[in-house]
């Protein structure tokens, strides 16, 4: 039978915005169906710690119950692995993050990686999720462009032939001057530029969406799972409170128009 | 893809299939051809770091070549990584040791783990390992089962008490070292991994089926090992290579 994961967007998207991020999936494993869902109300560009914790909870509401609903697996479509935590504390199937995934993959082929990114304030979630998997030493570096203006909707659409020259500088002195062995994407949202830069610079370069589903992939077929030692279960838990709280915010952002009435 | 598995160690056709058994517990594509190549020397027994240069010697010869002989990736059947570091200078396909794919992957479900090992011997190559790594910090402790390995014969009746044993280790490194996750400490260990693993109170790694499997998916991703880490030598000297050591 094919299994299913359940991939999180961490914006309440339509069609096209889920459709951009399920690029990531295409051709990874015909026996695993990806099934992409949008969170009930999100942050914003993920560039505060006041976004982060909105991207903690919306995510976590929109997972909770996955394996109630049959799913095999949930991945994370943010490197900085919102909600992975809380998710792995109620849930048995595997809970994988591209942040998570990136970094064991990393350490495998090299000993250092460093971080790539469109845009600055996106530091800040890269530097807690090395924080939380206690592997800040393993990091050369983290660098960015400046000038870029994220769209997590449209990703890097009509922007390669300026920013993607840009972004492989910024790689290349991660690897010259900080001595990197291994690039990684600082944003599922960069996932189009990853053959740009792969197909020019002297290392691997790791694209954090697909990594997280042939890791998700692997992990499954193992037999394996997080451990409940490292995420421990509540003595209870209330997924309901969490559904009350997403579902009257995303009833608010609606009549302040931040969700449009076609998601 | 085709993957060359170099057991380390010069066994027999039967304990070629034994060892064999791994690439079916790693679930590889219809596609995927493992091919197990037996070292044709070593120094059978690893126990010190006196042989553990004879070990990096016999996967070596074995892999040096491997790129020209068509194969897409080398992994090595020992948690130790013999060879790992010299045939990632020596070759551009990915080349991968199932105690580092371990260690990354047991690092990516939980925060610590233990490593649960046939005898005391073998406890050195995990330090080394996690040291050379960089992953210390991270290394719980080493548990051993007190059994002298077959290496040939792996697990041949004794195969349910040291799964039995396994379990109760897994449990004491939980309890007493604050471990999240468990892997074993030796490829020899693998028939005992489906029998221990639903009864392991913490996840418990197996670490040839995952090399195997990390190696497919790098192939799949059109990754390898970074030369900025392992670079190529200047002149590979194949004329010169190993004068005056038994092959």
């Amino acid at each position: 039978m094919k299994r299913r994961v359940l991939v999180i967007v961490p914006f309440p998207f339509g069609e096209q915005g889920l459709a951009n991020r399920a690029a990531q999936s295409a051709g990874i494993s015909e026996d695993i169906e990806f099934v992409y869902r949008g969170v009930k109300a999100g942050p914003t560009l993920f560039d505060s710690n006041h976004d982060l914790l909105i991207a903690d909870v919306s995510i976590f509401e929109a997972g909770m119950r996955a394996q109630e609903e049959g799913f095999d697996a949930v991945c994370i479509d943010t490197v900085s692995d919102s909600g992975l935590w809380a998710l792995r504390s109620v849930l048995d199937i595997p809970v994988i993050g591209p942040g998570k995934a990136s970094f064991a993959l990393a350490l495998t082929l090299g000993d250092r990686f460093s971080v790539v990114s469109l845009w600055a304030p996106w530091e800040l979630a890269v530097r807690k999720g090395l924080k939380d998997s206690g592997l800040e030493a393993k990091c050369a570096s983290v660098r960015w462009v400046d000038g870029f203006e994220p769209d997590v909707e449209n990703l890097t659409a009509g922007k390669e032939e300026e920013w993607f020259p840009k972004l492989l500088a910024v790689a290349e002195r991660c690897i010259e001057e900080d001595g990197a062995h291994v690039i990684l994407m600082a944003s599922t949202t960069m996932h189009q530029a990853h053959s740009y830069l792969a197909e020019r610079l002297p290392v691997p370069v790791l694209n954090p969406g697909p990594v997280s589903y042939q890791l998700a992939r692997s992990v499954l077929d193992m037999d394996l799972t997080h451990s409940r030692a490292a995420y421990r279960r509540g003595t209870l838990d209330k997924p309901d409170l969490l559904s009350a709280m997403l579902d009257a915010g995303a009833a608010h952002e609606r009549a302040v128009g931040r969700i449009s009435d076609d998601v | 893809m085709k993957i060359l598995y170099i057991l380390p160690v010069p066994v027999d056709a039967e304990g070629v299939e034994k060892r064999r058994e791994q690439a079916l517990k790693a679930q590889l594509k219809d596609t995927t051809e493992i091919v197990c190549r037996p070292v044709s020397s070593s120094c059978e027994m690893l126990d010190s770091y006196f042989k553990d240069i004879l070990h990096d010697y016999g996967v070596i010869v074995e892999g040096m070549h491997a790129q020209e002989e068509g194969f897409d990736a080398v992994v090595m059947d020992t948690v130790s990584d013999a060879g790992l570091f010299h045939l990632r200078s020596r070759l551009d396909i990915p080349v991968i040791g199932p105690g580092s794919a371990a260690y990354a992957f047991a690092g990516m479900l939980g925060r610590k783990f233990s490593v649960i090992t046939m005898w005391d011997k073998w406890a050195y190559l995990y330090e080394k390992g996690a040291t050379n790594y960089g992953i210390k910090d991270k290394l719980a402790s080493v548990r051993s089962l007190g059994i002298t390995p077959d290496l040939n014969n792996l697990l041949d009746g004794k195969l349910e008490d040291t799964a039995a044993n396994i379990v109760e280790q897994a449990r004491l490194a939980a309890e007493e070292d604050g471990a999240d996750v468990v892997l074993l400490g030796s490829t020899t260990m693998h028939e005992s991994a489906s029998i221990a693993q639903p009864n392991s109170p913490i996840p418990l790694i197996d670490p040839g089926p995952l090399a195997l499997r990390v190696a497919e998916t790098v192939v799949d991703l059109g990754l390898s090992h970074s030369k900025r880490a392992w670079p190529s030598p200047v002149d590979n000297r194949d004329d010169r290579k190993f004068v005056g050591l038994p092959v």
